[in-house]
């Protein structure tokens, strides 16, 4: 379904001839992309191209754009830095709204310790820009390569320095969203004119709708600003980056420490997170797959595999957790240190030595994961894809028996092994582990697999009652919703009022959000 | 009457007031908005008799006012009824539904108090989040959902806290429970099966808590809540920071909230201090005029694990800074002890509430802004107060950092005499004319509650419109609250 001539014009209208294509060449980009196999049967290539790519300049153009939407009845997405499936289009007629020409850090006030960012401002330059100022960003799982914003108001917000820095979605203050209408809100003081500082108010918070646990994948609009709040950042200004590329590494200052510790089985491992969170220690108190330090550390998977087979057998024990400690001040670090030591003690953990070789070079690679997150992307180097399951945002211990569950159920798939990764957000005000795996996304059979696998999660987190889970590239859809929601207290039957309000034409492609009443 | 025999099916004729004196007291409170009769005054016992009277109210099309603090004193008249309409006095669903230690939650009713919350919590080594001396009937509940700013900003993550989950019965007579409450099963099933409740978005991509905070029950009526507690201190040290210069006093508190040292944090000018500790009213002025004008006041608590080691590397870092900024960390100002003053902030504020001791009347300007533009908001009321012959000895002054310092609660307290008609008067004139100026200055109304709600809506015709658009939603025949906010 060709977009018109018509629409096209006054599309070409608003943006200029260089920042709009319909050239296949163009458009078949932006459905190639990560997590494709988990809803559909190509192993990348995603099975609709947008009908057109525009790239707005300015919210005006946004809104101008929306407008031209609605008269012509093109429907439309959003589009930052993309991540997997859920950022393609998921129809015929959709235009695509490349927003890499809104690229700019606005603000970033010191003292109030917030950023207010456009679309495609990446986390790593932001990270790079706050670190001067003594601030930190809570970068997600997913990478140093994703948008600020749209971890923000639209996808994920999960990653290692959660239990320090937050939630990314909760992390959100002043918003600036571009209606389907082409109207443009701007949520909480932003609104006023007071600025950026909080997204909520005045009286019930509108920040409600732009996202929960998950994001409308541009279901609803397209978000063109916001402000996050900003972490600490105790470290140096312009950290000393070690070790050559593919590895990336960062010398510790004194004030930071890395721990790893091992337990004897995930209960033991849990009294520990509980305890350690409780005293409100650490950057990151996280479980990462202990393997995946071999990944970070190497440019091949035959360099991985060689590493793997290297590391002492403690690293490798899958009840572990890694503590990144970074004090404000030395009196700081010492307390957290003691509390560390004594926790690890007191609940039958061990440390892990880290100061001989060969882990002792590998610490300012972990230490660069934990601040980072730049190489992520690895995860997809084995097989070419990985997905994951379960990681609700519930207790820990509702994690930890999702752990548990997981790696009995993956043992029936010809899969390999199920790798837990997560931790707790806020001091463990709630947590998230999910449980991840690599598969061959060229075979079918491993690709089928990967779809069963994922069916027998979501109804065992069900029967077990094991919260929200993470599903299937992140996203729900209408086939998600209507599984759950009657298992959710109903919550379908409000998300599609709310989409029908927002987007009466039903214009903004809610594929990966919902269909409206 | 038919309307009452309805009303008496659902909560039975014993829990239905319609005397006279009962409909003039919930007629009023003691803000400057009109008082309104309700027709009856209903007081449901669980939440599906809620329920029930949402669903009769949206058949019948009867507005009602939801109220969780009845026995006042009341001040925003938020809970004023709509003229005829119908009062749900939540004040007898108060249990305390589950304690959890190992996740530090609590599973609360709308007409818990405080106080009763505070013992209960004891019981498990913890204790609730407290606002600034609340009244001794203040609902825990209503207090978080309408956003009173709680003393400790490094626990203050975002606006929601400490509120994480809900059950809410919409306009539509539907119960809904958000976030990781919502499923799957029932929260009995979610609790054995290890959950905590404590995670408020969704379920999926919508957070629907954030809809019900800070509504004024327009949206909803709120039947129970999980709430964040925080571990009891095991020791604490409380201080009096001081310094000759407010600026100074924030620039601390900036280095403070950066590297979340300390617990209860906020600043006060000496009249809210003098009417926090002093006995007797007659007292007030004379303590006031003994302290120092501008007083920060931080607790650094120690809890389970090395306390003392806790408490000892913040007190050293919290007076390095403070010796940077040219401030002193004081355990008493002037015979006024720090330790008298956070007794008195882990309770209820004890007999007259605190705002009342001084004149009787209080009327509190309050809204959101950054800790930086402070000193010129408090410039602008100093001065528009003289002008209005008000002392400003007698204006108290609370500058909360909320959401771990992205932002304050800034509140001016205008104390008064209510039986003094001129004088209320006056009071009133200035309140007006300041929280018109005040949203000049970008006062940010977070909290609307009367003549604000077209202060704070007027600026933002958007915002307005698509509230009213989500309202619809959940409360299609305007039956909850109406009038209130934008709607």
């Amino acid at each position: 379904m060709a977009l018109s001539r018509d629409a096209y014009r006054a599309l070409e209208a608003i943006v200029g001839p260089e920042n709009i294509s319909e050239d296949p060449a163009i458009t078949l980009g932006y459905s190639y992309m990560n997590f494709v196999p988990l809803l559909y049967e190509s192993p990348r290539l995603a099975p609709f191209l947008p009908e057109a790519v525009v790239l707005p300049g300015s919210t005006k153009e946004v809104s101008d754009i929306m407008k031209v939407c609605g008269r012509h009845k093109v429907r439309f997405k959003a589009f930052s830095l993309g991540w997997n499936v859920a950022a393609t289009v998921g129809g015929e007629g959709v235009i695509l709204l490349d927003l890499r020409r809104m690229d700019r850090i606005i603000d970033i006030d010191e003292k109030n310790m917030y950023a207010v960012v456009e679309p495609w401002v990446r986390m790593a330059e932001l990270e790079v820009e706050a670190e001067k100022l003594g601030l930190a960003v809570q970068v997600i799982g997913a990478g140093a390569g994703c948008s600020v914003l749209a971890s923000s108001t639209s996808g994920w917000g999960y990653g290692t320095k959660g239990t320090s820095i937050g939630h990314n979605c909760r992390n959100l203050l002043g918003v600036e969203w571009v209606l389907p209408t082409g109207e443009i809100v701007r949520t909480g003081s932003v609104g006023t004119g007071a600025g950026w500082f909080t997204g909520d108010g005045p009286g019930p918070s509108l920040r409600g709708v732009i996202r929960g646990w998950s994001g409308a994948l541009s279901g609803h609009g397209v978000f063109t600003k916001c402000a996050t709040k900003l972490g600490h950042w105790p470290g140096p200004a312009y950290p000393e980056r070690t070790h050559e590329l593919p590895s990336i590494g960062m010398s510790l200052p004194q004030n930071f420490k890395l721990y790893i510790a091992n337990w004897p089985d995930w209960d033991t491992l849990a009294d520990a997170f509980y305890k350690l969170n409780e005293c409100e220690i650490g950057m990151s108190v996280w479980a990462t797959p202990p393997a995946t330090i071999a990944l970070f550390a190497s440019g091949t998977n035959n360099e991985a595999l060689q590493l793997m087979t290297s590391l002492p057998p403690e690293i490798t024990n899958p009840f572990q957790l890694q503590i990144f400690l970074a004090g404000s001040s030395m009196g700081q670090f010492k307390y957290e240190e003691r509390v560390v030591r004594d926790v690890v003690a007191e609940t039958g953990g061990q440390l892990v030595p880290l100061d001989e070789e060969p882990l002792k070079s590998l610490v300012p690679i972990y230490l660069m994961y934990f601040v980072l997150t730049p190489t992520m992307t690895r995860a997809f180097r084995i097989g070419g894809e990985f997905s994951t399951t379960f990681g609700a945002a519930e207790s820990w211990d509702i994690s930890i028996k999702s752990a548990k569950l997981g790696t009995e159920l993956i043992s029936k798939w010809p899969l390999g092994q199920v790798a837990f990764w997560g931790g707790g957000y806020q001091r463990n005000q709630f947590a998230h582990f999910e449980g991840a795996f690599m598969y061959d996304h060229t075979d079918p059979e491993q690709r089928k697999a990967t779809r069963g696998f994922s069916d027998e999660v979501l109804n065992a987190v069900i029967d077990n009652k094991l919260g929200f889970p993470i599903i299937s590239a992140g996203a729900v859809s209408e086939e998600v919703n209507k599984t759950l929601s009657s298992t959710y207290s109903n919550y379908a039957l409000w998300l599609k009022k709310i989409k029908k309000t927002i987007d009466p034409e039903n214009l903004a492609d809610g594929t990966f959000y919902v269909e409206p009443e | 009457m038919a309307q009452k025999e309805e009303l008496s099916k659902i909560v039975g004729s014993k829990n239905i007031l319609d005397d006279p004196d009962s409909l003039e007291q919930y007629s009023k409170d003691m803000s400057f908005i009109e008082p309104r009769k309700p027709s009856y005054i209903t007081k449901p016992r669980s939440s599906n008799q809620v329920q029930k009277l949402v669903k009769l109210a949206s058949e019948e099309l009867i507005p009602l006012t939801p109220v969780s603090s009845p026995g006042g004193p009341r001040f925003h008249g938020d809970t004023i009824p709509y003229p005829g309409g119908v009062v749900v006095d939540l004040s007898n669903i108060d249990r305390i539904l589950r304690v959890d230690r190992r996740n530090k939650t609590v599973h609360i009713e709308p007409g818990v108090t405080f106080e009763q919350l505070r013992s209960e919590l004891r019981k498990s080594g913890l204790k609730p989040f407290m606002p600034l001396m609340p009244r001794q009937t203040k609902s825990v509940l209503t207090s978080y959902l309408e956003r009173d700013p709680i003393l400790s900003p490094r626990h203050h993550w975002d606006t929601l806290d400490p509120i994480y989950t809900v059950e809410v019965i919409y306009g539509t007579g539907d119960a809904f429970r958000t976030g990781s409450a919502a499923g799957p099963g029932n929260t009995e099933e979610l609790i054995t099966a290890g959950a905590s409740l404590s995670a408020p978005m969704g379920p999926g991509p919508t957070d629907y808590v954030r809809l019900i905070q800070g509504a004024q029950g327009t949206m909803g009526i709120v039947t129970w809540a999980v709430c964040a507690c925080c571990l009891l201190p095991t020791i604490q040290r409380p201080y009096f920071v001081t310094s000759a210069e407010m600026e100074s006093l924030i620039e601390y508190m900036y280095a403070l909230l950066r590297r979340r040292l300390g617990d209860e944090l906020f600043l006060i000018n000496n009249f809210v201090l003098a009417n926090a500790v002093a006995d007797k009213p007659e007292d007030i002025k004379s303590i006031a005029t003994d302290l120092p004008p501008w007083i920060v006041f931080l607790n650094i608590a120690g809890y389970e694990k090395f306390p003392e080691e806790r408490v000892a590397y913040q007190e050293e870092d919290a007076t390095e800074f403070a010796k940077q900024h040219k401030c002193k960390l004081l355990h008493s100002v002037n015979g006024v002890s720090s330790s008298e003053l956070l007794k008195r902030l882990e309770e209820p504020s004890k007999d007259v509430y605190w705002k009342l001791r001084f004149k009787g009347g209080c009327e509190a300007i309050f809204f959101l802004t950054t800790l930086n533009k402070v000193p010129e908001f408090i410039d602008y009321v100093y001065k528009t107060a003289v002008s209005y012959g008000y002392a400003t000895t007698e204006l108290g002054v609370y500058v909360q950092p909320i959401v771990q310092g992205t932002s304050c609660h800034l509140e001016f307290d205008l104390m008064y005499n209510p039986e003094d008609v001129r004088e209320r008067e006056k009071v009133k004139r200035l309140y007006l004319h300041l929280s018109e100026g005040l949203a000049k200055l970008e006062a940010f109304y977070t909290r609307p509650y009367g003549a604000w709600s077209n202060i704070a809506y007027g600026r933002d015709a958007q915002t307005t419109m698509l509230l009213r658009k989500i309202k619809n939603i959940f409360d299609p025949n305007d039956i909850l609250n109406p009038g209130k906010l934008c709607f």
